[in-house]
């Protein structure tokens, strides 16, 4: 494993991290426990699977029956819990009143049992759901992505690196809530309605349809005006608080920016506007839930004592004496206040499941955009592996545009034979980088095919061509991990030895020795802490590592002072001997070295040839030759 | 392509000491007040400054909630006194006192409808206000900082102290007030209930301190849980951060499959701690939910006795159930606050290690403002070290004014580093840096910077329009003035062929740029500053010698009234300067004309390769040493590469 987790207990070097020391004592002790998973091998393949599409019908069907099993559970804790307002009233009616104190006691003993049995119920109902969601979760989780993996580079450029962060993050979340509690807690609620209301019309019929009628649709409304507000804000918030992390996060990266052109005060004002329309939007949904929390009490309250004015009426008429044996009694009223309070419970949940149905809802729709978003760039079903790469490239009548309209290449034909050293040049926006990244297959062409070793790239195996294939590119991206891991990021089974290999060749032994720990040194903000060169000659020694059969420098080398260059150059010699390269650069001195150069322009190759060749055409390339050394006469 | 506002001295804020751009209209004051700086105080009044700078709708609504609570504990006795009421004697002749009850819990429960929801307002207003001012305080305060604070922090953590630390406390301060009050109200019930009848109120209670000791277990079962499940989330967005902005990378060593075993094992890390939450919380929810019922038994069962006997009321049995059902409340969330409480104070501990963090900076000492710099640097004895290694070794050197001086140094010599000694993102060490004189110690932060422009080697781009972008040092700058900056940094055309023109939002890290593009966007928004000092560190090394010497073109037009200090490596830049000063190891080993030094320094010559070229060139052979590193490399290089052997013949 060549990355480090990102472990609680590794953060702690940095001094700004960490728990209080007096909590870190029992989370030390659970890390402890935590199972090693290193062993863990999950399998990958870049075919995409046509499954059945992602709805949440599909995802759950192959655990119906768990699904079953877990409602009738949720069906007996629910009548378990009515027990006691039942068992209220019995006392009341039977035992109090007529003055039965055996009874009594037997209603204790039945309530008792129905608490234990409550008990073990609902602890196993909890236990047996959670772990179905979190089994589905980390099957989503992987699955989704698995699927990233699968997508090609164009997703990435435009897609928001944060948008597609909260469909692994948020969306899960919100639909592993869904299936936990969401789910099961409408049915139990749905359940819990009905059980009240069959107990409730066994008491009282004329007093279950004055609650149905009046006090019912009052709290319904109630609860939905607030679900509805309490969406509308929630989603204000949620915006406005993104906008608050996106300006946050911006300012710090942008940091040296802000304080050089003297913007301080500006973003100041700025944050704090953002700031404040977060406060306000919160400040919404502070009045909406105070409003709701105050108003279900008192609409409760008021609903008892409507049903007690009603209570009161019916037993005027029907029953003066109290009788305890009559048909409506004092304990009816009093047990079916209690379950007044019981019935409001279902009412008031179901609003919050809405809610929560409705972002699970529109996670699982957001996730299923995703899964069934194809790849651009597809393998081949039985692709082959082509073992043993020579390195001849041929670029036949190739067109490409990024957007399928504005065409950056067009009609171009190259040939590069295997084991030659070809140099792009040309002004920046010509295209060269996009050629790289279509021999590299990250795009595929619009026109035209690429062959290498005379096989159409689009019959090659992804992990066969790019295993032996390496493409360094200008800004070299580090990962969070040591400079150790970094490097062996591309080869991560390499040895010792072949590592210090790689690090000589791109004369990094120097500065890794200077490091604290060396090797192990953690690259801190993607290597911010190493200069823009430094962090080219790792990208270049991670190339390096993994010798690959065809080598592409796309400017990997613009910030690196011209010695360390040449003597990169020479390692890449001894590297490319019989390899091929393509090298991309503007520094005239690496074009010479070259065996051809190719002069890219206006969509296509106007001139390609040896330095002498092209010299002798008096072409783009000449003209760039002239400028360079016009410049140098000028000035001296 | 004469362009006077870009040009020399001719900007309009050149007039100002120092020039501080504000284009946006404050819709909100200021946050009132910042925390106590006494450390030694406890975090809750270190907080209480920016609480009170707001502290009417604190106190108000505070008294409301305890007012309505008085009024919510009254109703179940009033509703118990309501059964009572129900006699056979009442009902069948007057009804009067039941009426009576009726409109008085009528009347109660409205006004605490009202005062209830203003009050709780007012506290989620307070609370709000509160977090809002502590994002602003931290947020200005990061401005203040040094950048060795930056080196030593991770971005993500930064963000994480100003966010969800500061809604932790926020939460706290919300929910504590409304906790406090239905502790109070647990004061009152119990109040009532040992007037109707001490022996049943006292028994009644017995599950309580065992619900309490379970819901503290539980909490403290929880807290490592919970805490470990966001360690295990945040390394899942991790990954999956890197794993989207290095796409590129995983793909191009075909790493897919090890960063899938990646997530596995980091999902599976993730599905275990939850797993463990969920087996903790269907042990302990269930008894403590239950549990409290069985005080309701309890209470059925012996005051239903009581009852029997004639010593109780049925409609105080009634009310004491209700009480019984109020009282546990606070007790199941005792144990939630007290955890909660814990929380706020490491969560303020993390904020305040950041507010307490000062920064040399930006003292107030006598500063001094130059309105119109020269731009003579000068160096003096400087030694800088980010950590134990010195970087920059007791260097002197002097750029006049109007000069135009290249540094030339190996790849992390120290070249980048002069530079952010010289705008102050860091201080020397040892020795001094003078500007026209002064050092720039003396200087004001925003003095210096208003004179100093730089373009450095990775240009940042905020994801705002290009305009805006080059707009970055001077937002109320015309259109005009915007395109000149761009046509002086040869952007212009590129900026009309993109959909939106100048109007075109960069995305994220500006991926559909070519570096180069990108490099000309960080040109244009140094050159719209019209700055005294301008800096380019390495800014055109992504960009072709064609449009780069068209750049130079302008940038000489424009350098004669300014001192411009070039970083490059590439001969065509070098070529631009009047001086060159060589950096080697922390040092300077040579300063002068370029054709000089490259024939009489050797180091000069080596660093810039030039022996290496002319070997090239002349064809001839390299020498002996390099021969055998380069036969060294290969051997070794090729040393387990049998695999690829066999169809490499030559
Ligand atoms: N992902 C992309 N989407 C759209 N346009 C792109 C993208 N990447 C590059 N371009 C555009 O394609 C053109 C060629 O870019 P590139 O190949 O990077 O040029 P260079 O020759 O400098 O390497 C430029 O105009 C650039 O703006
Ligand atoms: N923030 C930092 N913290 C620690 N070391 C740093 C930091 N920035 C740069 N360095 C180190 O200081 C040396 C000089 O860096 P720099 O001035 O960027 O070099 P260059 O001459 O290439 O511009 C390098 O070895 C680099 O690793
Ligand atoms: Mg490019
Ligand atoms: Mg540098």
């Amino acid at each position: 494993m060549h990355l480090k987790e990102v472990s609680v207990s590794k953060e702690a070097n940095l001094p700004f991290a960490g728990i209080p020391p007096e909590l870190s004592e029992r989370t030390n002790a659970l890390i402890d426990q935590e199972p090693d998973f290193s062993s863990l091998e999950v399998s990958f393949s870049h075919q995409y699977e046509e499954t059945k599409p992602f709805t949440l019908w599909n995802f759950l069907a192959p655990y119906k029956f768990r699904f079953i099993f877990a409602l009738i559970l949720v069906a007996l804790t629910e009548m378990l819990l009515l027990v006691g307002p039942y068992l209220v009233q019995v006392a009341i009616d039977q035992a109090i009143i007529p003055k039965q104190f055996n009874v009594l006691l037997m209603v204790a003993g039945v309530w008792v049992g129905s608490l234990c049995l409550a008990v073990v119920i609902s602890g196993i109902r909890i236990r047996f759901l959670g772990r179905l969601g979190q089994l589905l979760m980390y099957d989503l989780r992987v699955r989704v992505f698995s699927h990233l993996q699968r997508l090609s580079v164009d997703f990435f450029t435009e897609e928001k690196a944060g948008r597609l962060l909260t469909r692994m993050t948020s969306d899960i979340e919100a639909l592993s809530n869904l299936l936990q509690t969401g789910l099961v807690n409408l049915i139990a609620q749905l359940l819990a309605l009905a059980f009240i209301l069959i107990l409730l019309f066994s008491f009282n019929v004329q007093l279950t349809l004055i609650l149905l009628l009046f006090a019912s649709p009052i709290m319904l409304t109630f609860t939905i005006w607030f679900s509805r507000s309490s969406e509308k804000g929630y989603e204000v918030v949620r915006n406005k608080i993104a906008d608050v992390l996106s300006d946050l996060q911006e300012s710090l990266s942008g940091m040296r920016l802000v304080i050089s052109f003297n913007r301080m005060k500006h973003n100041m004002i700025n944050h704090r506007n953002i700031v404040g329309d977060h406060r306000n939007a919160n400040d919404y949904t502070a009045k909406i839930q105070s409003i709701y929390r105050q108003g279900t009490q008192v609409i409760t309250t008021l609903t008892s004592i409507v049903i007690f004015i009603a209570g009161f009426f019916i037993l005027r008429n029907e029953n003066p004496t109290l009788d305890p044996e009559g048909a409506f009694t004092l304990g009816t009223l009093v047990a079916f206040n209690i379950l007044v309070g019981r019935f409001f419970i279902p009412i008031n949940e179901l609003s919050g499941l809405y809610n929560e149905f409705q972002s699970g809802n529109a996670a699982v729709i957001k996730l299923k955009g995703l899964l069934e978003t194809k790849p651009s760039v597809v393998e081949k079903e039985n692709a082959i592996e082509l073992k043993n790469l020579k390195g001849e490239i041929s670029i036949n009548n190739v067109s490409f545009a990024y957007d399928g309209k504005t065409e950056i290449l067009k009609d171009l034909t190259l040939h590069i034979e295997a084991g030659k050293t070809v140099s792009f040049v040309g002004p920046t926006g010509a295209g060269k980088s996009t050629i790289a990244k279509l021999i590299s297959r990250f795009y595929d062409p619009t026109k035209g095919s690429i062959t290498l070793d005379g096989t159409d790239l689009k019959e090659i195996s992804f992990s066969s061509l790019h295993s032996q294939l390496g493409i360094v590119p200008q800004e070299p991206f580090l990962f969070h991990g040591t400079i150790r891991e970094n490097i062996l990021f591309s080869k991560p089974e390499a040895t010792e030895e072949e590592l210090l290999t790689a690090i000589k060749a791109v004369g990094i032994e120097d500065m890794i020795n200077r490091l604290p720990e060396g090797l192990d040194t953690h690259c801190h903000e993607r290597g911010s802490s190493l200069s823009s060169g430094e962090r080219q000659l790792l990208a270049l020694a991670r190339a390096f590592l993994s010798k690959p059969r065809v080598l592409i420098l796309d400017e990997a080398t613009s910030n690196i002072d011209q010695q360390s260059e040449s003597k990169i150059e020479k390692a890449l010699d001894a590297l490319l001997e019989g390899r091929t390269a393509i090298i991309i650069a503007h520094r005239l001195a690496t074009t010479m070295r070259a065996d051809i150069t190719a002069v890219i322009d206006d969509q296509k190759i106007v001139e390609i040839g040896s330095h002498e060749e092209l010299m002798e055409m008096r072409g783009l390339y000449f003209r760039m030759f002239e400028t360079w050394e016009k410049q140098k006469e000028e000035r001296s | 392509m004469y362009n006077p506002t870009i040009e020399g001295e001719g900007g309009e804020f050149k007039d100002e000491v120092f020039y501080e751009p504000v284009n946006i209209e404050p819709r909100f004051s200021d946050p009132k007040s910042t925390i106590d700086p006494d450390k030694t105080k406890n975090w809750f009044w270190r907080v209480l400054p920016i609480l009170m700078s707001n502290k009417w709708p604190l106190l108000g609504g505070l008294f409301l909630m305890v007012f309505t609570m008085i009024l919510g504990v009254s109703i179940p006795a009033l509703m118990g006194m309501l059964v009572d009421s129900i006699e056979p004697a009442i009902i069948n002749s007057d009804p009067k006192v039941f009426f009576q009850l009726i409109i008085l819990i009528v009347f109660l429960s409205v006004i605490r409808l009202i005062g209830g929801t203003i009050g709780s307002y007012q506290i989620g207003k307070a609370s709000n206000q509160l977090e809002a001012d502590l994002r602003s305080v931290i947020y200005n305060h990061f401005f203040t900082l040094s950048f060795s604070f930056f080196d030593k922090t991770q971005t993500g953590q930064l963000i994480s102290r100003a966010n969800s630390d500061i809604k932790t406390i926020q939460m706290f301060l919300m929910i504590a007030p409304m906790l406090m009050t239905s502790l109070l109200s647990f004061v009152f019930a119990a109040i009532y209930m040992l007037s109707v009848h001490v022996f049943l109120a006292l028994s009644s209670m017995i599950a309580i301190p065992l619900v309490f000791a379970l819901s503290v277990k539980l909490r403290q079962l929880t807290f490592p849980l919970s805490w470990l499940t966001q360690a295990r989330q945040a390394d899942v967005a991790v990954i999956v951060d890197e794993n989207i902005n290095g796409q590129r990378i995983i793909k191009s060593f075909a790493q897919e499959l090890m960063q899938v075993n990646l997530l596995a094992k980091a999902a599976k890390k993730l599905q275990w701690v939850q797993v463990r939450s969920v087996d903790v919380s269907a042990f302990y929810n269930p008894l403590i939910e239950n549990l409290s019922v069985l005080g309701s038994v309890f209470v059925w069962v012996y005051g239903g006795w009581l009852v029997i006997e004639g010593e109780l009321a049925l409609g105080s049995l009634v009310a004491f159930n209700m009480y019984l059902m109020m009282i546990q409340m606070p007790f199941r969330f005792l144990g939630w606050m007290l955890m909660l409480e814990q929380r706020a104070k490491a969560s303020a501990g993390r904020i305040f290690e950041i507010l307490d963090e000062k920064s040399e900076l930006l003292q107030d000492k006598d500063q001094v403002n130059i309105k119109h710099m020269k731009g003579h640097i000068s160096f003096k004895n400087v030694s800088f070290s980010y950590a134990d290694e010195l970087i920059l070794k007791d260097l002197s050197f002097d750029i006049e004014a109007n000069e135009t001086v290249a540094i030339v140094g190996q790849t992390g010599s120290g070249k980048s580093t002069i530079i952010r000694l010289l705008s102050r993102f860091y201080d020397c060490d040892e020795g001094g840096i003078e500007i026209d004189g002064i050092n720039i110690q003396d200087l004001s932060i925003k003095n210096l910077h208003h004179h100093i422009a730089q373009v450095l080697d990775e240009p940042f781009l905020f994801s705002v329009s290009i305009k805006d972008n080059i707009a970055y040092g001077k937002p109320d700058a015309t259109d005009e003035e915007v395109i000149q900056a761009a046509k002086a940094a040869e952007a212009h055309e590129f900026i009309q062929e993109t959909s939106d023109g100048y109007y075109t939002v960069v995305g994220e890290r500006g991926y559909t740029l070519s570096g180069g593009q990108r490099q000309r966007l960080g040109i244009a928004r140094a050159l719209l500053v019209n700055p005294s000092i301008l800096v380019l560190d390495d800014a055109t090394s992504a960009i072709d010698v064609n449009i780069e010497s068209k750049i130079h073109e302008s940038l000489t037009r424009l350098l004669n009234k300014r001192t411009t200090i070039l970083i490059a490596h590439r001969l065509s830049t070098i070529n631009l300067a009047d001086r060159v000063i060589v950096l080697d190891e922390g040092k300077i080993i040579a300063s002068g004309k370029h054709e000089e030094l490259l024939n009489s320094v050797s180091r000069y010559s080596e660093i810039l390769s030039q022996q290496a070229i002319k070997n090239d060139n002349e064809s001839q052979d390299n020498n002996e040493t390099d021969e055998q590193q380069r036969k060294r490399i290969s051997d070794l290089l090729n040393q387990d590469s049998d695999a690829f052997k066999g169809g490499f013949s030559e």
